[in-house]
């Protein structure tokens, strides 16, 4: 008698599918919605494990695109430091749905701008991002003057944006009781002063991370109706949690709303996708191989399996791409000659 | 008379091509250096390059490279040794102010990029720290106390050959050219305070020899440049208007008559009086790559 289990791809059964070809062998993780091509701007953002897919994208010729770009001639790691080419804006992480909807109502002037400054050693830290600036900026004006451009970036990005990859990294955040405003960080960690009476901890649950994540689609299509929105889940356990429990189970609780809001909006949606990074990672199948021996923080062995599945699995549905050509940089024609006049002033004035 | 031994009065001047210019200047009494026992130390291009700091000595890793310091030099000099001079000029020096000004420009005019000021000081340091001859200089004043004073290659000039050309100024940065004074003399200010932090007085391109944003003056050209296309290389009177001006750093120069400018001794101070320089608080402070 025929049933829906008959004829299954083997990726439908655990034994073929997982079993018998082992970790390194798996595929097929991901039967993605819409294809993502090399010309596609892509856009990143939100916990650790997301700044890892846009430099992959990059180094394999996709156009991941940074809209905040750091100053000129600042080295890698300087810019780095400073939140610059992590993401695709300098928001520096955001752990939480709820974190990017606030960063987007206040770049699409749909929130009044947060008052709320943090004030350490003489120096200013933005609430919404204060490991941005590591030394805290000088005054104020000039935390609101760069939050102001984050925001324009932002909007940038948004609007011109073909695909946003947004990695969902926890429920917990704290926020404050008075304003509303979310932080990025508990008060008092990095800077602020914590308070008891103002500062309260939210532990998001499955129904409200799904209705963040929904306004979040919804505030996004508005902007941008073409674009097509990739979830992942970040695989990077919690560092702490505040909610009282063991930082395990709270992980496991953290992860399971996340995975299953994303998974949720993947079906609801039709330019919303999931991408199973989180799978790769954590799934008992890999034995924890990809994890540092803190058994947190993912290797890079991890990062290019994740690419792996991410580009063969695209490649499969949609078919090999084409990689632009690199371009080749102008360069002024005359360098030669110019290596003559230089010669020629220094013979005038030392030859004579 | 110095005296020829005495280090405190000996100046090494050092640099590129743009030594030429100066030497220029100094020959036909711009610039007085009379109260130094100076001499010139430099090599074009290729060869400048080869200068290299080694067992704490200045030296030049290529033979035929160290011919061309000797020639120069006058004197057959082929290495030197910090101590034997208190006071050093650098001149150009492969520190492209064109290329700092036109990257900045570009981010804030076309795409109105923002950047703290920590950022900036970084970015200025990371700009300047690329030249070894600029992290030679700083090993000068950091190590020996040397007073040492830089003047950085100057703007592009105008008008000498088309900057739209495919990979040229205008083609890599066209909205540089919407600079207004107060523009150039922020950057002017991020440079001259990075210098500072290293222990050395960077001298700005006086501000009315500017045009176009962010060109020098055709006036000031290196005489023939027309003919030749030099858009790099500048007069005698343009850098002896550099190193006369007083130590404003960004400071507007107004009504200066290129052809006739005050010979005025040049001070070499570290810039102690220079109110562009950052005090104990500034936020400089990850130090840039060493020689």
């Amino acid at each position: 008698m025929p049933h829906p289990y008959n004829d299954l791809p083997s990726s439908g059964y655990w034994r073929t599918g997982v079993a018998d070809v082992g970790p390194h062998q798996l595929s097929e993780l991901w039967t993605p919605k819409f294809a993502i091509r090399p010309k596609d701007v892509v856009v990143t953002a939100g916990s650790c494990f997301a700044q890892h897919i846009g430099k992959a994208l990059s180094d394999e010729g996709y156009a991941w695109t940074d809209f905040e770009p750091a100053p000129p001639f600042l080295s890698d790691q300087d810019a780095r430091d400073h939140g610059y080419g992590v993401f695709s804006f300098r928001t520096g992480n955001i752990y939480t749905v709820s974190m990017l909807l606030q960063w987007l109502r206040l770049a699409f002037d749909q929130m009044d701008p947060p008052e709320e400054v943090w004030v350490k050693d003489g120096r200013y830290y933005d609430p919404m991002r204060p490991a941005i600036e590591p030394n805290g900026f000088a005054d104020p004006g000039e935390l609101q003057a760069a939050r102001d451009a984050t925001c324009q970036s932002l909007r940038r990005a948004i609007r011109n944006a073909d695909v946003f990859i947004f990695t969902l990294g926890l429920t917990e955040h704290w926020t404050n009781s008075q304003s509303g405003l979310e932080y990025a960080l508990c008060p008092g960690t990095l800077a602020g002063t914590f308070d008891a009476e103002q500062h309260q901890f939210v532990n998001a649950n499955a129904g409200t991370v799904t209705r963040d994540l929904t306004r979040l689609i919804r505030f996004l299509r508005t902007e941008n109706r073409n674009l097509r929105l990739l979830l992942t889940v970040s695989p990077v356990p919690l560092t702490a949690t505040a909610s009282g429990q063991h930082v395990l189970t709270a992980t496991s609780y953290s992860k399971s709303v996340l995975r299953a809001a994303a998974g949720m909006a993947a079906q609801d949606f039709k330019r919303v996708d999931y991408f199973p990074s989180y799978e790769i990672i954590t799934h008992p199948i890999f034995r924890g191989m990809f994890y540092a021996p803190n058994m947190r923080s993912v290797d890079p062995a991890g990062v290019r399996t994740v690419m792996h599945h991410f580009f063969s699995d695209q490649h499969r549905v949609f078919g090999p791409v084409s990689r632009p050509a690199p371009r080749n940089a102008a360069l002024p024609s005359d360098r030669k000659a110019a290596d003559i006049r230089c010669e020629e002033v220094m013979l005038d004035a030392f030859a004579r | 008379m110095p005296s020829p031994a005495d280090p405190a009065h000996r100046l090494c001047i050092i640099g590129d091509s743009h030594l030429g210019s100066l030497r220029l200047a100094i020959d036909e009494g711009r610039v007085d250096l009379s109260a130094y026992d100076y001499e010139y130390w430099g090599a074009t291009g290729a060869d400048f390059r080869a200068m290299w700091l080694k067992n704490g000595k200045i030296i030049v890793r290529k033979p035929e490279s160290r011919e061309k310091f000797a020639a120069i030099n006058g004197n057959g000099r082929t290495e030197i040794d910090p101590g034997e001079f208190q006071n050093y000029l650098f001149c150009g020096c492969r520190v492209d102010t064109s290329e700092f000004f036109g990257q900045h420009l570009q981010r804030q005019f076309a795409d109105k990029a923002w950047y703290s000021t920590a950022t900036l000081d970084l970015s200025a340091r990371a700009f300047l720290a690329h030249s070894r001859a600029y992290r030679i200089a700083a090993y000068l004043a950091r190590e020996h106390g040397a007073n040492v004073t830089f003047i950085p290659t100057p703007l592009t000039t105008a008008d000498i050959v088309d900057q739209t050309q495919p990979g040229w100024f205008l083609d890599l940065y066209p909205a540089a050219v919407q600079a207004q004074a107060a523009d150039r003399a922020a950057l002017w200010r991020l440079l001259v305070r990075a210098a500072a932090f290293d222990g050395i007085r960077l001298l700005n391109q006086p501000e009315s020899t500017v045009t176009q944003g962010v060109f020098t003056e055709s006036a000031y050209a290196r005489a023939g440049s027309h003919e030749t296309g030099d858009s790099d290389h500048k007069s005698p009177a343009f850098v002896a208007m550099t190193l006369n001006q007083t130590p404003t750093g960004a400071t507007p120069q107004t009504g200066t008559n290129p052809a006739a400018p005050p010979p005025i001794t040049i001070g070499f101070q570290t810039g102690a009086e220079n109110p562009l320089l950052p005090g104990p608080d500034s936020p400089i402070s990850s130090a840039t790559s060493g020689v």
